[in-house]
Formats: structure tokens, sequence, C-alpha cells
């Protein structure tokens, strides 16, 4: 079996991404994407979005979960097409910027092994009002889920390993044909 | 997680040779091809034709081939685009980030 690693997949260097930071224009939204390997840090990616015109900023952090449908998980390991899923991501920051009139977003999300009540995803909105943060947080995560490119693998007490395809076909925030 | 002994895998050094095509597999489409990266024969042809030789020289995976998209380079293809004699692709099952 080929299991040596790829660059894009899951480099050794902890960050996938340094330039996952997209260079907003002047006093324009700030975006901010980054799959790392590392553990995740909420208030670093809410530093990310902050503007003084904000009135809101919502940090959703999402995280292993121990028992779904009464079947337990010890840790979910993630992997990705990481060129692919930033550009996604990139896509439905941009996207939702424009639907809530934010004045930033971000994400940041794991990658590798993150143990159940580790961070594996953070997502932070700043808008001038909070209707517009907490709807534009709630959309990005279902887009994640939805159409980014990275997979999870459940890993039971047993040792026992399942990756998760859910039976839908993601969808299309990016744009790509709808099969 | 056993590897299909027909599957057609290649090293990462083998991408851009002529004749062949170079295909990328993630999570449960690589566990069920036992492996991360196949090599197929191409002379050309569109993405439906990719999934078609993918699945013959792996039929472990034709089922979730079935439910997956296909990425050459950063972005999502549609079965009728051309695959490039000695390009890459990637088959992208069903997403469960987050």
């Amino acid at each position: 079996m080929d299991r040596e690693p790829r660059p894009h997949m899951m480099p050794p260097s902890g960050t996938v991404s340094s330039s996952g930071t997209v260079p907003p224009p002047r006093d324009g939204p700030r975006l901010h994407v980054r799959l790392t390997t590392v553990a995740l840090d909420p208030e670093a990616v809410r530093a990310r979005v902050a503007a003084r015109a904000a009135g809101a900023t919502v940090v959703m952090v999402g995280s292993t979960r121990g028992m779904t449908d009464g079947v337990e998980t010890v840790a979910l390991e993630y992997e990705a097409h990481v060129p692919l899923a930033e550009r996604v991501l990139e896509g439905i920051l941009a996207a939702a910027v424009a639907a809530h009139d934010l004045l930033g977003a971000a994400v940041e999300h794991r990658l590798g092994r993150v143990p159940v009540g580790v961070a594996s995803i953070v997502v932070a909105t700043a808008a001038a009002h909070r209707r517009g943060a907490f709807a534009a947080a709630e959309w990005i995560v279902d887009q994640v889920k939805r159409s980014v490119p990275i997979w999870k693998c459940d890993e039971a007490p047993d040792g026992t390993r399942q990756w998760v395809h859910p039976g839908d076909l993601h969808g299309t925030a990016d744009g790509r044909p709808d099969r | 997680m056993s590897a299909a002994p027909a599957t057609p895998s290649c090293p990462p050094s083998a991408g851009g040779a002529s004749g062949k095509v170079t295909v990328d597999l993630f999570a449960g489409m690589a566990a069920l091809a036992g492996c991360r990266r196949v090599c197929l024969d191409w002379s050309g042809g569109d993405v439906a034709a990719l999934r078609r030789a993918l699945a013959r020289a792996c039929p472990a995976v034709a089922p979730l081939l079935e439910r997956s998209a296909v990425a050459l380079g950063d972005r999502y293809a549609a079965d009728d685009e051309r695959v490039a004699e000695g390009s890459t692709a990637a088959v992208i099952p069903p997403v469960s980030g987050g």
C-alpha cells in the first residue's frame, strides 16, 4: 500500500497552508482560511475577523463528539484534498460576506487525529449587527459539511476505523458542475 | 484493509508519464482500493471515460465512485471535460468535514 504522504494531504510541518489568508482590499472584509494539523485556537481565529465597525462577532467551535446515536467514538481522523478544499472554502467565505454584509469571515479546520472534546473546526464571522453574523456562521458550517473535500474517519473504542461518506452528493457552493 | 491485487497503484513520482493518467484517491476510496494513487493507461478522453477506466482497473471502488466527483487540479470537473495524457486527477467521495 502506498502510504507515502503527499504535500497536499498531510505535510509534516503542521500548517498546511501558510498562505490561506485572503488578502483583502483596503478596508474590505477580512477573509481567512487554514487547514492545519495543529490544535485550533478559537481566539486567534476570532482575531482574524476583528474590525472596528463590528458590533457582533460569532465564533463557532465544532469538536469531536464522543457519542452519536448510542455509538461511542474515541477520535476522528481528518484528511483533505487541500488545494481544492482551500479554493472551495475561499468561495464559501466570499459568498457569505456578500450575502450577509460581513466585515470578516474565517474558517480553520483540523487535519489528522482529533480526540473527543478537541476542536476540529472554528468558524468566525464579524458584522455590524448580530443577525448577519449568526446566520453567516451557521451557513458557512453547513457549506463546509456539504461541499468541502474534507473527510473524517471514525475511530471506535475497539480500534476499528470507518470513513464517513454521507449518502448525498456534495453540493455546488464553489460552482462546480452538479452531478 | 486488504489491497486488491489488480489495483494498478503507482508511486507519486509516476505522475506526468506519457500514455498514463494518475488518479489520487482519498478517505474511503483509498481504503477500498488499497492504495492512495492509481496509474492508468491513458491515451486521452473525458472524465466519464476516466471513471470507467478506474472502475475497470479497481472494481472495489465502483459503487463509491458512482457517488463521487472528480477534480482536475484545484477545481471540480464535469464528466465531459477532457483529461490530458500525463495529467493527475482526484476522486472526491462524498465529504464529511466539519
